[in-house]
Formats: structure tokens, C-alpha cells, sequence
């Protein structure tokens, strides 16, 4: 019994490290005991393979949730639902280690500068895949000058990847008697910088029935970051890491739940005159537990089905076709208070349903007999 | 039911008995077939415990080691007869079977 040395308690108290917390302070000092049990059985160590096993066991461990219906479906529906969040999470962390797209003000200077017009407005945007854009529109009496906007996107650091001019004919009082044909010089062009796409366009009309119409022009700018090759990848890994929260945590709590009522049954049983009080003060944190789980997976279907549908959009998004931009779903229709309150909702609820299975009023164990 | 499960069941039906004790009975009920690893045994003592076929019967501390006795429940004594009447039945059965080759000699 005394061939163990320090290095080997602290060793295997070490591997124990592979149980869940819970369990490790339930069942550490007893498993310790066999082990030294084994050890001493042994040439006062235990195999290798006696070691791997251990871990192997522990981590298993963490998986396990009784086999209960309700528990299993519990654990389902967390698994799927921290799926989703994880998946949004990993996404927007993988955006935030691309590049930015420019400032307001930076755009809208490239803009007026392109265009050779004051002020143009400003609109933030979100392509499909939660990617960063930025879109500018001016319109004004200015001229058509295509070495203008070459410049002004040079200047700015931008490379022009291509530069489209054309005439175009444009109807002016369509289906009037005074129905005419209006000359518009225009461009079309695309750059870029850095992880960043520029797509734009500029016209001007050149002529015109009225005095007024002659000169007057429209600039545009849209700017979006690149996808790059993390977006993907991590929104996946933190679909499976949310889903593996989501699993481990219900078996953690659902232990605990276990456990909970275990120590009122062992407690009943040493007090026999108080054991009928005793179950029913068991029995009904475990079904209020129950009842605010429940509460909880039911009110996260509405933020989880968002989240479903953004990975959904992430995945299928083509960053090669030609509208990136628009991806219409379900979940476009759910206000976002609607979510916000749902995800609120869904946590408290979550809290107290934990808080009820676990934190359950130590019971006065005095012994009558003695 | 499998057969460490059922092992460790009959070996806590003999009487309570600690992790290793248990472990000790197993081989030897087996005859030294199954060697239980102490990840196993407390995977199996775990689960048994949520079903009620197993429960806490006392603690002891020797020398600075917890020693913790599980003893078998009535549900846990319950299961393991029906599981031994399954056993019992598919055994017939099966040397029934086996007596048309009357060479193997198997034990009467």
C-alpha cells in the first residue's frame, strides 16, 4: 500500500483531469483509491494501457446523458441550437480578420472625385454572406471625363481591373408626342485594393431636348470585401464547436440534475421520518428545471432558425456570380426584436432552469435516533 | 445486458464491495476472462446507479484512501434474475441443440 510514490498520486490524479468536474469531485477520491488498488496489484504502476484507457473513459464521460427521452431530445435540441449560434459566431470571426471596406468619408471622397459632383449618400450594407459593403450614389450637373475617374481611383490606391465606355440612347418622354432620343456618355468599371472589389459606373448626358438636361450626370460606387478562405472553414468549425457545447453542456447539467436529486434521495434515506417531505422537495425543482428547459429550447428555435438560415446563405453563397449581393430567406421576415426577445427569453429561462436543478436547500440533517 | 455489466451485478450480489473488490470478483466469477479496466467499471457503476440497480452502500477511509461500497438494489437484483433466466434459457436451448453431436461432450 505504500509503494506509491507522490509523483504518482499527482500522475494519476492528473489523468482524472479527462473526467467532467462534477463527476471528478462525486467519484475522484474512490477511482483514486482503485487505481492504487491496481498499482500496488502491479509492479506499482499502472500499464499503458491501463492510463489510456482511464483518459479515454473520462472523456466519454463527458458525452454521457441518461437515457432518458426528454433528456436526449434536451441535448438534441442544444447540440443543434449552439450549432447555429456557433456558426454565425465563427462567421462574423472570420470577417473580422478580413479587410475593412473604406470609411463614409473616404468613400464619399473617391466618389466626388470620380464623378466630379458634391456630396453623394452613403448606404452600409451586408452581402449574403455578412460580408462588408459600402455603396455611393451622386447625382449633379458635371461633364464626362473617364481620365477623371481613372485618376481619382488611381490616387486612392486602387488597381482597375477593368474600364467598359459606351454611347447609350436614351428615351425622353416615353410614349409622348414629344418622344425623343438623348445621347448619354457612360463607363463602367471595376478595381481593386487590397482584399477589396470595386464595382462602379458614371454617365453623363450629353445634349438633350431641354436646356437643363444637358450635363447632368450620375456617379456610382459599391464597394465589398473579398471573401476570403477562412470564412467558410470557420463558420463550419463553429457550427460543430457550438454543437459540441451544446451536447456537452446538457450532459454537464443534466448530471448535475442527477446528482441533485441523488443527494435528497441519500439524505430521505438516512432520515426516514423525513423522507416523504424530501422527495417531493426533490421531485419539484427537477420538474420546474424541466418546465424552464423546455421554456428555453422553445423560445431559441426562433433565434436558431435565423442562425440555420445565414449558414444556409454562407454555404451557398457564389462569390463568382455576378448579383453577390441578395439572398432572400425565412428569415428575413422575423423582425429583429423578435429574435432579440427570443434569445433573452431563452437564456433566462435556461438560467433558471439550471439554477433550479442544481442549487436545491441543504436539508437539516439532524438525527432523531441519536 | 452485457456481460460486464451482468459480471458486476453478480459480484455486488455476493455482497457490498468497493472499485477494486469488484474488479477482484469479476475475474474471478469469469475465471480470469474479463479483466475489468477501472474506466469501464465506473462508466458501468455510473450508469447503474441512474437506473437504480445499483446504490451507495458506505464509505470508508483506510490509510487515507476512500474506499466507496456499492451494494445491488431490489431493481438491481430484479434485473439480474431476469437476466439470468434468458441466460438459463438460451443455454438449454442451445445444448439441446447440441446434443446431436454427442463427440463435443458438453458437460451435463
Amino acid at each position: 500500500m505504500t509503494t506509491i510514490s507522490i509523483q504518482d498520486e499527482r500522475r494519476y490524479r492528473r489523468l482524472l483531469f479527462a473526467y467532467p468536474g462534477a463527476y471528478r469531485r462525486r467519484h475522484g477520491d474512490e477511482i483514486l483509491t482503485t487505481l492504487f488498488d491496481l498499482a500496488d496489484d502491479g509492479n506499482g504502476r499502472l500499464t499503458a494501457g491501463q492510463t489510456l484507457h482511464l483518459v479515454a473513459s473520462g472523456l466519454r464521460q463527458r458525452f454521457r446523458v441518461p437515457l432518458r427521452p426528454l433528456t436526449v431530445l434536451a441535448a438534441l435540441l442544444a447540440t443543434v441550437t449552439l450549432g447555429g449560434f456557433g456558426a454565425v459566431a465563427g462567421n462574423w470571426l472570420a470577417w473580422q480578420s478580413a479587410d475593412r471596406v473604406p470609411s463614409p468619408a473616404e468613400t464619399s471622397a473617391l466618389t466626388s472625385a470620380m464623378a466630379g459632383l458634391p456630396g453623394p449618400s452613403i448606404e452600409q450594407w451586408q452581402t449574403a454572406m455578412n460580408g462588408p459593403g459600402i455603396i455611393a450614389t451622386t447625382r449633379g450637373a458635371g461633364t464626362y471625363d473617364p481620365d477623371r475617374v481613372k485618376t481619382a481611383l488611381t490616387a486612392a490606391g486602387w488597381h482597375i481591373t477593368s474600364f467598359t465606355e459606351a454611347i447609350n440612347k436614351i428615351a425622353i418622354g416615353f410614349g409622348t408626342p414629344e418622344e425623343t432620343v438623348a445621347p448619354e456618355r457612360a463607363a463602367q468599371f471595376t478595381a481593386t485594393k487590397d482584399g477589396l472589389t470595386l464595382q462602379g459606373a458614371t454617365s453623363t448626358m450629353d445634349g438633350g431636348p431641354w436646356p437643363d438636361m444637358d450635363g447632368g450626370s450620375f456617379g456610382s460606387l459599391d464597394i465589398t470585401t473579398d471573401v476570403t478562405g477562412a470564412i467558410v472553414p470557420l463558420t463550419i468549425a463553429g457550427l460543430l464547436l457550438g454543437a459540441l457545447t451544446g451536447w456537452l453542456l446538457t450532459a454537464a447539467v443534466s448530471y448535475r440534475m442527477r446528482t441533485a436529486s441523488d443527494r435528497m434521495g441519500t439524505a430521505s434515506d438516512r432520515m426516514r421520518t423525513v423522507s416523504d417531505r424530501m422527495r417531493t422537495a426533490g421531485s419539484r425543482p427537477r420538474r420546474t428545471a424541466a418546465a424552464l428547459s423546455a421554456l428555453a429550447l422553445t423560445a431559441t428555435a426562433v433565434p436558431a432558425s435565423v442562425a440555420y438560415c445565414e449558414f444556409y446563405q454562407v454555404m451557398t453563397y457564389d462569390p463568382h456570380a455576378s448579383n453577390q449581393y441578395v439572398g432572400y430567406g425565412p428569415h428575413d421576415q422575423i423582425p429583429a426584436y423578435a429574435v432579440l426577445i427570443a434569445t433573452a427569453l431563452a437564456a433566462l429561462s435556461l438560467a433558471a432552469a439550471i439554477r433550479a436543478a442544481t442549487h436545491h436547500p441543504e436539508p437539516n440533517l439532524t438525527p432523531i435516533s441519536s | 445486458m452485457q456481460e460486464p455489466t451482468f459480471l458486476i451485478l453478480t459480484a455486488l450480489a455476493e455482497e457490498p464491495s468497493h472499485g477494486y473488490g469488484v474488479i477482484r470478483s469479476v475475474q474471478t466469477l469469469s475465471q480470469g476472462e474479463v479483466v475489468l479496466r477501472p474506466g469501464t467499471l465506473y462508466g458501468a457503476l455510473d450508469r447503474l446507479s441512474e437506473q437504480g440497480l445499483v446504490e451507495v452502500d458506505r464509505e470508508e477511509t483506510v490509510d487515507g484512501r476512500l474506499r466507496r461500497y456499492y451494494r445491488l438494489t431490489s431493481d438491481g437484483a430484479a434485473a439480474l434474475s431476469t437476466q439470468v433466466e434468458r441466460l438459463r434459457r438460451n443455454a438449454a436451448a442451445a445444448e439441446a441443440g447440441l446434443r446431436r453431436f454427442p463427440n463435443l461432450g458438453v458437460a451435463r
